[in-house]
């Protein structure tokens, strides 16, 4: 299910939101496991007994590496043999294909599966270091792990960083306020901003000239930035109305003056996954200049496969992991001599680049697009689209930036004119996603 | 800590508006048809354990709610208008040129013309007898707006007639009178119609009777299909006329073998798509017979021929419509059974680019 679909605006949400209200607190998290395994079957049922596993396997490995340190171990083995059985289930959902060619069965991607399967890991994962306690309750965990506001699209949460939330959490009228307003911030990046890209990319992307590819391009980048963001934003505010409060995977990454910076703004909670359970136990950078280069090697090339099986994701984690070790090397100290424009122009320029790479999947298709940038041609017959497309194009390059955050704090804080703001981007986002079922017939009955 | 007053409201307001919509979902009574967008709407799905299982349950589920959503023409005029003023309208299929709703430009598909022309010239080279082509314009050509390939498209599809086909080119009469075609409707009016009929009766030297010699009947508040298209619900309606001629005429069609008096079906009127007042819309095989007039008329067409149909009975006695997308036997069989003195494939440039029915045309 979808957060921007009428389904779960006016059906699934206002179910869940009455009876976890009307419920004893013991209750509360049996509801939300319960309408979160209903969220994640109401697309493909099939794989809700994979989820079921995944919940189980993980319980136990928790429960098993306890047990075994109780015992005088460490639980490595246990901890090994839950990081294969995950890792071995997204590999053969996701990149059988890609490591074992055609003849391999092929499976619907079960959806959220790279978000649910790292979050597990890294309860199993904490849980062995000791980061964080175990959790003997299967219903408290299976909520964990299923908590459909976060499921399928992220952020990533780590069991740290809810535990103590999944078992004492006092809800409050202000932070359902701030859900509802971070909710309504979302949504409308989705359906406002991010689908409007979606449309101008797929217009210009299939026409000639230089400008509209650059447009296009431009169109794609800010398209990718809302639609995940607005994504995060809306799990970030559906936590909240349930109490819950989970981390920023955003901040304004376009105004990156490096990629460095770039990758500090972007998906904050993919980052930081890698950083925590890969980078650092690699080394990071405390075992010299090659080790590092290598470690980071290593951690762009998985951020890249994790983002998808096919090739041009492996060249798009090595296309960052590249710029990284470059920025590490001499790159930074050079950026920080220079004026703060021509960081800003760097970064921007790479992170556009880097979303071509992103977007085709064919090689021949990027080399044409590339090649298509740096030809100069006139565009043909899509200048009425152009400037047709200009003012939302240039709200969501604003809404990119923290421009609005330099409104005077009066203005800001003026609640009046915020709930009436947030109640027109509601009706509009409303009418959009009806839009989309509107399809007149011309010919009646044909 | 004590929530502020206006926590209180946005949490009230924002509950009461889900709940609002999901009340209404459950309450308010369904609509099975849609008259703004001429379809029916969908049902709500049946649970079973395979629909469940496929995805397909929750994917009907997620229509009927779309199709079945309180207000949802309030909704889709207020997206209407917010892509309107925020200037997209450029990428939908709608236009609004002046006061006018237009469809936008059609795709010249070189492809497709050469596929239409094939089947059209090979008909008439099998039928030996002359065939006349005519294509209309389109309405937003006829503002003037820059885009409209028109003047371009239409010379190029009469520059693969071939032997017995005659292009009959009608698109001066329309260029720059946006006047002959309605405002919210992609049809050409009857004024528009009209101009058709005359070149027509020119071509094939017969008389053409003046304007002064129909008695026009208006009809107020006629909204079309590019209205319903736009969702642009302020736009006001326009008036529809009735351009009666000879009070002889009757009608049959495919369906019913009673013949109707006259061409106007008026009880259509109460309709939401007024245009089926012409010929009551379209029908695969329609017969307009003329007591008073001469020889036999052949036109093989679209929905654009309602109305010019209408003028064309004046003159023959009797006038056969086919409209291939629902006239399924072979055309020149018709041709033999019952010879025609005038052969007409009429069809507006957008049906002419985008029909894949002409290929069967035999």
């Amino acid at each position: 299910m979808l957060f921007s679909s009428n389904v779960f605006l006016f059906a699934f949400l206002p179910a869940v939101l009455a009876l976890y209200y009307l419920c004893p607190r013991g209750w509360r998290n049996p509801v939300l496991l319960l309408f979160s395994l209903a969220f994640y079957g109401w697309g493909e049922p099939a794989y809700l007994a994979l989820m079921v596993a995944t919940i189980v396997m993980d319980y136990l490995c928790g429960l098993e590496i306890v047990r075994q340190r109780s015992r005088g171990g460490r639980g490595r083995t246990a901890l090994t043999l839950g990081i294969v059985l995950n890792l071995g289930l997204l590999a053969f959902f996701k990149y059988g294909r890609f490591l074992f060619g055609p003849g391999f069965p092929q499976l619907p991607l079960p959806i959220g599966i790279s978000f649910y399967v790292f979050q597990s890991m890294s309860y199993i994962i904490d849980v062995y270091r000791q980061d964080a306690p175990v959790q003997r309750n299967p219903l408290t965990f299976g909520t964990y792990v299923t908590l459909f506001p976060q499921l399928i699209a992220g952020p990533i949460v780590r069991y740290t960083d809810v535990a103590q939330m999944l078992e004492h959490r006092q809800e409050s009228v202000s932070q359902f306020a701030s859900g509802v307003s971070r909710f309504l911030v979302g949504l409308s990046k989705k359906v406002l901003l991010a689908n409007p890209m979606g449309s101008l990319w797929e217009i210009l992307r299939q026409s000639q000239g230089t400008l509209a590819a650059w447009v296009g391009l431009a169109a794609y980048s800010l398209q990718i930035y809302f639609d995940f963001s607005g994504y995060s934003d809306m799990a970030i505010g559906l936590g909240r109305m349930f109490g819950f409060e989970f981390l920023e995977n955003f901040n304004y990454p376009y105004i990156s003056a490096s990629i460095t910076e770039f990758w500090r703004r972007w998906h904050i909670s993919l980052s930081t996954w890698f950083k925590e359970y890969v980078y650092i136990p690699l080394g990071g950078n405390r075992k010299g200049l090659a080790r590092q280069i290598f470690n980071i090697a290593v951690v762009w090339l998985l951020t890249g496969l994790w983002h998808g099986a096919s090739w041009n994701f492996v060249l798009w984690g090595g296309y960052y992991a590249l710029l990284l070790i470059l920025e590490k090397a001499f790159l930074l100290r050079l950026l920080k001599k220079s004026p703060r424009w021509v960081g800003h122009g760097y970064a921007l320029l790479a992170v556009m680049l880097g979303w071509a790479l992103f977007y085709f999947e064919n090689l021949g298709d990027l080399r044409a697009f590339l090649l298509r940038l740096v030809t100069p041609a006139a565009s043909s017959c899509v200048s009425g689209v152009l400037i047709g497309y200009l003012p939302t194009l240039l709200a969501a390059a604003v809404a990119s930036t923290p421009l609005l955050k330099r409104l005077p704090r009066r203005v800001q804080e003026a609640a009046p004119l915020r709930m009436v703001l947030q109640g027109a981007l509601l009706l509009l986002c409303v009418a959009a996603l009806v839009s989309q079922s509107y399809n007149p017939f011309i010919y009646f009955r044909f | 800590m004590k929530a502020k007053r206006s926590e209180m409201l946005t949490v009230a307001l924002f509950c009461t508006f889900l709940g609002a919509v999901a009340l209404g979902y459950l309450l308010l009574p369904k609509a099975a048809f849609s008259p703004l967008e001429k379809r029916n709407l969908a049902d709500l799905p049946e649970a079973s354990w395979s629909t469940l299982r496929s995805g397909d349950w929750g994917q009907g589920v997620e229509t009927y709610m779309a199709d079945h959503m309180p207000g949802r023409n309030f909704f889709v005029g207020l997206n209407a208008y917010f892509e309107y003023y925020t200037g997209r309208q450029a990428a939908k299929d709608i236009w609004v040129v002046e006061d006018r709703l237009v469809e936008a430009p059609v795709q010249a598909d070189e492809g497709a013309i050469r596929r239409n022309m094939d089947a059209v010239n090979r008909f008439a080279q099998t039928l030996g007898q002359d065939t006349t082509l005519t294509i209309v314009p389109t309405a937003g050509w006829s503002t003037g707006k820059s885009g409209y390939p028109d003047a371009a498209v239409i010379p190029a599809i009469y520059a693969q007639a071939g032997e017995n086909l005659i292009p009959l080119d009608i698109t001066d009469a329309f260029q720059g009178r946006p006047e002959l075609f309605y405002r919210t409707d992609h049809h050409w009016n009857s004024a528009g119609a009209y101009e058709a009929y005359a070149a027509c009766m020119a071509h094939w030297g017969r008389q053409v009777l003046p304007k002064t010699y129909f008695q026009v009947t208006p009809v107020e508040n006629f909204r079309g299909s590019t209205y319903s298209r736009s969702g642009l619900w302020l736009t006001p309606g326009e008036t529809l006329e009735l351009w009666q001629g000879s009070d002889r005429l009757t009608v049959t069609n495919g369906e019913t073998q009673q013949p109707h008096d006259g061409v106007f079906y008026r009880e259509r009127l109460e309709e939401a798509d007024k245009y089926t007042v012409f010929l009551d819309g379209n029908h695969s095989l329609v017969r307009i017979h003329n007591p008073e007039g001469q020889g036999r008329l052949l036109v093989i067409r679209d929905s654009f021929s309602n109305s010019l149909g209408c003028f064309l009975a004046e003159s023959y006695a009797e006038v056969v419509l086919v409209d291939l997308r629902y006239y399924r036997q072979p055309v020149s069989q018709l041709a033999v059974q019952e010879p025609f003195d005038d052969i007409l494939i009429c069809y507006s440039l957008g049906n002419f680019l985008s029909d894949t029915n002409l290929v069967f045309l035999r």
